[in-house]
């Protein structure tokens, strides 16, 4: 069960990104554009741009193995959450409202540093999803920098 | 068999924007983390930085394979880089240089005393992709 720091955490990031690997053990990185827990507060549906696409399903699908760090920018504050795929499905307007929200925060936070001038830049950043990714987390590490980096969040340290 | 970085990479790779960094362990557990600086080695070189005793650096050790997304936001661009870790580097001109970019982002973004390069690690360029994406209406 993620925690309710983390949930929070979780409503107010900007920034993600999936890792997987092939049969080969060679890593895949995929951009992601969004994410929500389910109610049962361990399955963490990802949204996955057209760019996010490619190794991603195949890879899944081999060995399910999945690493997503999740960023709240320029703060660093940032989490990797590890689990196990469960099922993909294409996106909904659901998720693309879920991605318009992971934008409306990137921008909030972003804007005052990068200017007005980068408004059309910083809005694209955040594609619109084409796919949605059940995962079960197993596992939430602490990702910000700095001493505590590393720790296991989820399940707690006996 | 090594790919070439183009030239249009490397502002790109000084633009500050931080990069996210995919490795593996030797039992096949993925790993996904934020890197602040990916340092320009040659054209079928670069470096990472090396600083805290991380899973990251674990993997590479085990599983030199690597995978790195580069963003060039106001390009509408990302690069992704397939990535094989050589060796480690903990002094001379390539150490120095990412020593003093590492200080300087560290200033720029808070994270003064924090920050601290420990080793510069030389990754060999087996591809490199360009991903442009469209503008959002």
């Amino acid at each position: 069960m993620i925690p309710a720091k983390i949930v929070h955490f979780l409503d107010r990031a900007n920034v993600g990104h999936i890792g997987t690997r092939d049969r080969h053990l060679v890593p895949h990185g995929h951009t992601m554009c969004g994410w929500a827990l389910a109610p049962d507060g361990q399955t963490l549906t990802i949204m996955v741009p057209e760019g996010g696409r490619e190794h991603l399903i195949e890879s899944l699908e081999d060995n399910g193995q999945v690493a997503i760090t999740i960023e709240e920018y320029p703060a660093h504050e940032a989490y990797q959450f590890k689990g196990q795929y469960v099922r993909h499905r294409p996106a909904t307007q659901e998720d693309a409202e879920i991605a318009k929200h992971i934008r409306d925060n990137f921008m909030t936070a972003v804007l005052p540093i990068a200017g007005q001038v980068a408004v059309h830049a910083l809005r694209s950043f955040v594609q619109s999803p084409v796919l949605a990714v059940d995962v079960d987390v197993r596992e939430v590490y602490v990702q910000t920098p700095g001493p505590g980096a590393g720790a296991r969040l989820v399940p707690g340290e006996a | 068999m090594s790919a070439r970085l183009p030239n249009e990479i490397r502002p790109v790779l000084d633009n500050g924007i931080p990069a996210i960094m995919v490795t593996c362990s030797a039992d096949g557990v993925p790993n996904t983390t934020v890197i602040s600086q990916v340092y320009y080695v040659d054209d079928t070189h670069v470096a990472l930085s090396f600083q805290f005793f991380s899973k990251t650096i674990r993997n590479v050790r085990e599983n030199p394979r690597a995978h790195v997304t580069v963003n060039d936001i106001r390009g509408l661009t990302k690069w992704l880089l397939e990535l094989e870790f050589e060796h480690s580097e903990t002094e001379g001109p390539i150490f120095d240089a990412m020593d003093m970019q590492i200080e300087a982002i560290a200033s720029m973004t808070g994270m003064t005393g924090i920050f601290k390069l420990r080793a510069a690690d030389i990754y060999r360029v087996i591809s490199v992709g360009k991903q442009s994406y469209p503008p959002h209406a």
